[in-house]
């Protein structure tokens, strides 16, 4: 009989959450780009996950249009997620997607165990509009969860018609929202937002929520100022230009 | 009564050269009287000799706790009841024991926050912190207003006398009580039938002190905060009954375990080894298997320490036992039906119909092996804690 002989001791557990905006401004490359992007980020938050002796890494993808739907009813480990393609149609039911994560940020009936051997989790956000429903209803449920306060939050604004308070006020920052304006930019960002929120986000420090969050907000801000077509939208404006929105 | 404990650094601290920030002890006071202390130094930045402060919160705490042992026992109301009951309850308000606990709790406030300024007096800034620490706190500290941020850390205690038990705990860490069920007494199974004939466990580990839901990831109350009085949590229990063990554990264990039957099933394991190799030898285990514990699980400091009755030992062993073969037995039926019902789900995936089919039937023959693999473990375990029970009901 020996302590270490019971069972095997678990790693602990940090969930990714994708809130994918799927409406019908998204159709055509965008929403092929995203598809293409989360597929190929996901055996790298696999290997992140399987390499990371602190945590392990598990994903759920929620995608909103005039619905929203869960692409899985239970969040899976990144190099056992099998994508399934998005399509884009209908409305930006954004305020319906709060309420829908907040339900699954949740113990009972949700995607969250026991605080107790979690880290906190890490939401990114992608929408190329402005929410048509009742956003500020939905945001106003999701802020009271405490799994949502100390998540990291980050989205990413697609194109120029992206309605930018909305995604700060999702997000808590305009420091942690990039925009992006091609799809090379898009599918880059993309991966970048991916694998360092998994990485800060299921590191073992004594690191506080709210530094992580600043981590991720530096190190992506960082790294978008060398992806030509992405920016932090807290930087000066860029020189606009005919050509700046490529998406077709 | 018998009290054991151990606490060590964390794997993350090693890494990164901070000090232990965890503290414990375990103390019998005489023949009737124990207790267990653990305090868990805050790790930011900011609370840079949380270290220290741990270690005077518990050298306070244990000297606060026995000059209580003396007192409390011949208080009413002679039942069980916690700090959420005192508060909310009109028709029951124990005020005396409210009284004397809201005196030791302060009292310790105070003798904590007192044994810091003198620290912080007589230690000026050493090398290591103007090296390391950053400025706006070394500035915190040179300017003297909240040194108690500096030292912050959590408590946490259990104190058993012949007469009552109290427990209380002020920020995170899990506090484990292991009882018996009043009316099934402990006793040893005389036939193999009898191993597994009970379905229903007459043991029961449970929380007692109520949790508070300001303690949530790695936010804590705190003896540092300036209302850590109101955030003292408590059970307390003067009616004649008490648990069999009492175990505390810093986060670094429930980060680890998490707080359901994996944290149980650890401190089983300890028990266990206590009854069966003696108490030395799980000292010994703890010092080696703690900082591997730590390596492998949560990375952070451990503190583990426990009181238990040890005239209970040898029927307590076997009914833990039994414990964990029934807690087996209802795992092991569960994988079963989950088998079962994986096999059905794949017999009518098929032919697939569609990729979504496609995509179901890979994750149900995915989810199905593991089953399989869960299944085998399961098994294994039933069968050794099947023998292991023989063995004792034998002797």
């Amino acid at each position: 009989m020996s302590l270490l002989d019971n069972e095997s001791i678990p790693r602990r557990q940090m969930t990714l959450f994708f809130m994918i905006d799927k409406s019908g401004s998204m159709d055509g490359s965008k929403i092929g780009s995203v598809n293409d992007a989360i597929e190929n980020v996901l055996p790298i938050i696999g290997e992140i996950s399987d390499e990371n002796p602190d945590a392990e890494i598990r994903v759920a993808a929620l995608e909103f249009s005039t619905d929203t739907r869960w692409l899985y009813d239970e969040p899976k480990e990144g190099k056992d997620f099998i994508w399934q393609k998005v399509t884009a149609e209908g409305l930006t039911s954004l305020g319906e997607a709060c309420r829908e994560l907040n339900k699954k940020l949740s113990r009972s009936n949700g995607f969250m165990s026991s605080p107790s051997g979690c880290y906190a989790p890490a939401i990114i956000l992608l929408s190329d509009g402005g929410p048509t429903d009742d956003f500020e209803g939905g945001l106003a449920q999701l802020k009271n969860n405490k799994w949502f306060k100390s998540a990291i939050k980050i989205a990413i604004a697609i194109g120029d018609d992206c309605d930018m308070d909305v995604l700060k006020q999702f997000t808590g920052s305009l420091e942690a929202v990039i925009k992006v304006h091609n799809i090379d930019a898009l599918k880059k960002m993309i991966r970048i937002i991916a694998v360092t929120s998994s990485q800060i986000g299921s590191k073992s420090s004594s690191a506080n929520d709210e530094t992580k969050q600043r981590e991720v907000e530096k190190q992506i801000t960082e790294a978008a100022k060398d992806v030509a077509g992405a920016e932090s939208a807290a930087a000066p404006e860029p020189a606009k230009s005919d050509s700046y929105d490529e998406w077709d | 009564m018998k009290a054991i404990s151990h606490y060590c650094r964390g794997e993350s601290h090693l890494a990164s050269g901070k000090p232990c920030q965890d503290c414990a002890t375990a103390v019998v006071v005489d023949e009737g009287c124990a207790m267990a202390i653990v305090s868990d130094g805050h790790g930011g930045d900011r609370y840079f000799r949380s270290d220290v402060g741990s270690r005077r919160l518990v050298d306070i705490t244990q000297k606060a706790v026995t000059a209580f042992a003396h007192d409390g026992g011949d208080l009413e109301p002679y039942r069980f009841f916690t700090s959420e009951e005192a508060k909310e309850s009109n028709d029951f308000v124990p005020e005396e024991v409210n009284r004397r606990l809201r005196w030791l709790f302060s009292s310790i406030i105070a003798q904590w926050n007192e044994a810091i300024s003198a620290h912080a007096v007589s230690t000026p800034l050493n090398e290591w912190e103007l090296e390391h620490v950053d400025q706006k706190y070394r500035e915190e500290f040179l300017k003297g207003d909240t040194l108690e941020k500096i030292y912050g850390c959590t408590l946490m205690c259990y104190l058993q006398t012949s007469s009552f038990w109290l427990a209380f705990q002020i920020g995170d860490g899990k506090l484990l009580t292991l009882t018996s069920s009043p009316n099934s007494p402990l006793t040893s199974p005389t036939s193999p039938e009898q191993l597994t004939s009970s379905p229903i466990n007459i043991l029961t580990f449970s929380q007692p002190v109520p949790w508070d839901d300001r303690c949530f990831l790695n936010k804590t109350t705190s003896i540092c905060d300036s209302a850590a009085l109101e955030e003292f949590r408590y059970c307390f229990c003067n009616d004649g009954t008490f648990p069999l063990a009492a175990f505390l554990g810093s986060d670094g264990i429930d980060d680890t375990y998490g707080d359901g039957p994996m944290l149980e099933n650890f401190y089983t394991t300890i028990y266990k080894l206590i009854a069966t190799k003696g108490e030395l030898a799980t000292l010994r285990q703890l010092k080696s298997a703690l900082p591997l514990i730590s390596k492998r699980g949560s990375k952070d400091d451990m503190s583990v320490a426990l009181v238990y009755d040890e005239r209970k030992l040898p029927e307590t062993l076997t009914a833990l036992t039994r414990f964990q073969l029934n807690r087996t037995i209802a795992d092991y039926d569960a994988i079963e039906e989950r088998i079962a019902s994986l096999n059905e789900k794949i017999a009518q995936l098929q032919p697939l119909s569609d990729e979504s089919s496609r995509i179901n039937l890979q994750y149900a023959r995915r989810d199905l092996s593991k089953a399989i693999i869960r299944k085998r473990r399961l098994a294994g375990l039933k069968g050794s804690l099947t023998a292991y029970l023989n063995r004792l009901t034998k002797q």
